[in-house]
């Protein structure tokens, strides 16, 4: 081989090589995430700006409570629903489904939720909203505005929501409350800037 | 050109560092990580409402009182109470992961009957066809001051073949004053400067942690001890002395304080007598005896008198140390003590012994007390050397399983008391050991009833007052019904007493003893012999794997530390033969500077499933004469 097929050897070389990087690059950052994650609708849909706005003025608290006993009641029950809903109040499908397949037959609705942490994990509603006075949207976003509830992402390896994650596959530009993340990084962060106590035994079952 | 193999490396090369630049490597290794919790095999905490449930610790004297966190009525998590008025807001490492205890290894789950499983009910029919045959049955009580305690004194005063006796070691590192005085005491930290402990684990499990640490910085801790323990190793002066002199060391001290009149006169019968005795040990005699200087002791003798002080050491001679101090002793007197020890009772005067005993004992201590035919019923929630021995086995409750009375910690300057709650179910085949033995006396009484009399008879007193812990709130008895009063104890509350008159009672400094008794005890210091030394070791708790290393948490054979300077040829790791007059074992070496050199010691209770060489090979609990020789 003579030195100008030496020559193209190289460049072919290189070439390979920085397409390999670029499909890696493509494939780490566009293509992974969609393979990562597998999309779930929730049962039926619901509209957080239609209750909690001037419509119906519910405010948060309304669904979301922290009981007496300083529980926090989480998604809400059916009850709570059918108070209202017993019979469709408008013509909105979604309403006619909720009232036939859940009021109705009293079946609770299968919400898929976002924000579920592990098992190991023990969290406070009542702790971090009374004592330290966070905003909901602090670790949930701007989620009580939403028209639409969003398509349910679940990891297909931890099976935990993306929310967990959040929706920055490199998690870099993270900010709450636009874009919040509830990792135990997320947790630790939020103590340490308030000087509150991250033991492991404080959050840990 | 055709491609070539080149190619492909050079694109999987390409490759390779461009997936380095993604977040793929780290997402799916933090993915990977979760998935692993999430295995179908895995123990998870269950779901449910988180609730706030308040009780109060039974695994050691000190009595605190917990918080306990419950998902779905499951306890998940202890915490201290931060507004205990006894303990302080602190938990020791055991007692943090005591919620995991049930479930332990080392639980006894099965009734015994001469070596083979069987119900409760044959268990019963055993131990019961044992007692009505014997002539003597003595119950040892491994943790008095409960109301399981009083229902034993009850039997006892009621027939003369029941016979009570305390547990060795149970009482405390105050029970020697208790044997001068008649008197339990507890310490005055709020007062005390100097805390002279004779081998005391003074930071390491004697008292309630939080109270003590609250006033760690306000006293001077001198530690008399042969090897650094962990009390030793944080103490403000560490007395290292020849095993087995403690009692020289502090008659010494005794000696230094009455020579130079540093203390009065004290309030005792056989005060002469023991200055007669003291002339008997001079100082330089003890200090040879313990291999220290006389200076060294009379420094101590110095610091320990010149302000209000305590000495801790189950001995009578550490505890003339505070009789001697009078009023300046940092000792709060308690009232009527219980002293009726094992050593007291006959050796091969008892037909059964009743174990009510958690900790581990020597087998040998409670053989000496049986006569030739005689057996052995233990009641216990853990698996010993004790249950190995036992005639009839006989598993008992654990804590949090079932309501029992709390007495008040060893060091706590007033009485208490508190429930243990119980929060989940007890096993199937298990009874309280206080009912056992009221069934087979034929008492009739219960410990439901007896704690019932207890709480009607504090309330009635009207004294002290009771703390909640649900509301941080308190009251005196007298501002609540009676059934009120009973039904916040129930919750986990606690009820503390009025402090005590803290005037020195009077006391017998000799204990009972002739000086040629006290004498000889306390010369007797082994020298140049191996000795055999049982530490406390640690529980078997398995959840709080981040304060020891894994490895110890195995299962494992015994190992005995020893001193390198006399190591005597044994390697790091050698097997090992270990002879006493009890036995041989096999234990493996591990060799450990802060032990005292010719000490080999041996935890009481290794991980696993509780049981070692330690306890087979020792006929005491202090230090037993032994042989070391490589296997």
């Amino acid at each position: 081989m003579g030195d100008e097929g030496q020559s193209e050897m190289k460049h072919r070389g290189a070439i390979l090589f920085v397409l390999g990087f670029a499909t890696a690059i493509a494939a780490g950052w566009a293509g992974f995430p969609r393979i990562l994650y597998r999309t779930q609708t929730q049962p039926l849909q619901f509209s957080h700006r239609v209750h909690a706005g001037e419509k119906v003025g519910l405010g948060c608290d309304d669904c979301h409570s922290v009981t007496e006993a300083g529980y926090f009641t989480g998604i809400p029950k059916l009850e709570k629903c059918s108070g209202c809903h017993a019979e469709p109040v408008t013509k909105s499908a979604d309403e006619k489904l909720l009232v036939d397949a859940y009021v109705k037959p009293e079946r609770e609705i299968p919400w898929l939720i976002y924000a579920r942490q592990p098992q190991n994990v023990r969290f406070s509603h009542a702790i971090h909203l009374k004592r330290a006075k966070l905003e909901c949207e602090r670790c949930h976003g701007q989620h009580g505005k939403t028209e639409k509830l969003r398509v349910y992402q679940e990891n297909r390896i931890s099976g935990y929501s993306r929310d967990i994650w959040g929706y920055s596959i490199s998690r870099i530009s993270l900010r709450p409350p636009e874009h919040p993340s509830m990792k135990m990084d997320d947790c630790t962060h939020c103590h340490e800037q308030r000087g509150v106590v991250t033991a492991c035994r404080a959050c840990h079952k | 050109m055709g491609t070539v193999r080149r190619d492909f490396l050079k694109y999987a090369g390409g490759l390779s560092a461009g997936i380095v630049f993604t977040p793929v490597p780290w997402k799916v290794l933090d993915d990977l990580s979760i998935w692993t919790q999430n295995w179908s095999w895995i123990p998870r905490p269950l779901r449910g409402e988180i609730t706030a449930k308040f009780t109060n610790c039974t695994l050691c004297p000190a009595g605190c009182g917990v918080r306990v966190k419950c998902i779905a009525g499951q306890p998940y998590q202890l915490a201290g109470i931060a507004e205990h008025p006894v303990g302080r807001p602190a938990l020791c490492p055991a007692g943090l992961a005591a919620h995991q205890l049930p479930y332990a290894a080392a639980r006894v789950t099965q009734p015994i009957v001469d070596g083979k499983a069987a119900t409760l009910d044959e268990a019963l029919a055993a131990a019961d066809a044992k007692v009505r045959t014997a002539d003597s049955v003595l119950i040892l009580d491994g943790r008095p001051g409960r109301c399981a305690s009083g229902m034993y004194r009850r039997i006892a005063a009621a027939s003369p073949k029941w016979k009570v006796a305390v547990a060795p070691g149970c009482r405390g590192s105050l029970a020697g004053y208790a044997t001068l005085t008649g008197s339990s005491a507890g310490v005055d930290y709020e007062r005390v400067r100097t805390v002279l402990s004779f081998g005391a684990p003074v930071l390491h499990g004697w008292s309630t942690p939080g109270r003590l640490l609250a006033r760690r910085s306000e006293f001077r801790l001198i530690q008399v001890e042969p090897s650094q323990s962990r009390t030793a190793a944080f103490a403000d002066e560490w007395l290292p002395v020849r095993p087995g002199s403690e009692d020289a060391v502090a008659l010494a001290i005794a000696s230094i304080l009455v020579s130079e009149r540093l203390v009065p006169a004290p309030k005792a019968a056989d005060w002469e007598t023991y200055q007669s005795l003291l002339a008997r040990m001079p100082v330089e005699r003890a200090a040879g005896l313990a291999g220290v200087t006389a200076e060294r002791l009379a420094g101590v003798a110095k610091r320990f008198s010149a302000e209000p002080a305590v000495a801790l050491g189950e001995s009578t001679a550490v505890a003339g140390l505070n009789v001697l101090l009078g009023d300046r002793a940092a000792i709060v007197p308690r009232g009527q003590a219980e002293i009726a020890e094992l050593t007291a009772i006959p050796d091969g005067s008892v037909n059964v012994l009743i174990a009510d005993v958690s900790s581990a004992l020597p087998p040998a201590m409670l053989r000496r007390k049986l006569a030739p035919q005689g057996i052995l019923i233990s009641l216990t929630a853990w698996a010993s050397d004790l249950t190995d021995i036992a005639s009839v086995v006989i598993p008992v409750p654990a804590w949090l399983e079932a309501q029992e009375d709390v007495p008040g910690p060893v060091d706590a300057p007033s009485a208490s008391f508190s429930l243990a709650v119980a929060l989940i179910p007890s096993r199937p085949g298990t009874m309280a050991p206080a009912d056992v033995v009221a069934r087979l006396s034929g008492s009739g009484e219960t410990l439901d009833e007896a704690i019932a009399a207890r709480v009607a008879a504090i309330h009635q007193s009207g004294r002290g007052s009771l703390f909640r812990y649900s509301d941080g709130s308190s009251a005196r008895p007298a501002e609540l019904k009676e059934e009120a009063f009973a039904a916040a104890l129930a919750e986990g509350a606690c009820w503390v007493d009025e402090p005590q008159s803290s005037t020195a009672p009077a006391a017998h400094l000799l204990g009972g003893l002739t000086p040629e008794e006290f004498l000889a005890r306390a010369a007797s210091v082994p020298n140049g012999e191996t000795l055999l030394e049982v530490s406390a070791g640690m529980a078997p708790v398995p959840m709080l794997a981040k304060l020891y290393q894994e490895s110890d948490l195995y299962a494992r054979g015994d190992v005995a530390r020893i001193n390198p300077a006399t190591a005597r040829g044994c390697a790091d790791g050698a097997a090992v033969v270990l002879q006493t007059r009890c036995g041989t074992g096999k234990p493996v070496v591990r060799l450990d500077s802060t032990v005292a050199p010719g000490l080999v010691q041996i935890d009481a209770l290794p991980p696993g499933d509780g049981k070692g060489t330690a306890m087979r090979l020792c006929d005491d609990l202090t230090f037993s004469k032994a042989e070391l020789r490589r296997a």
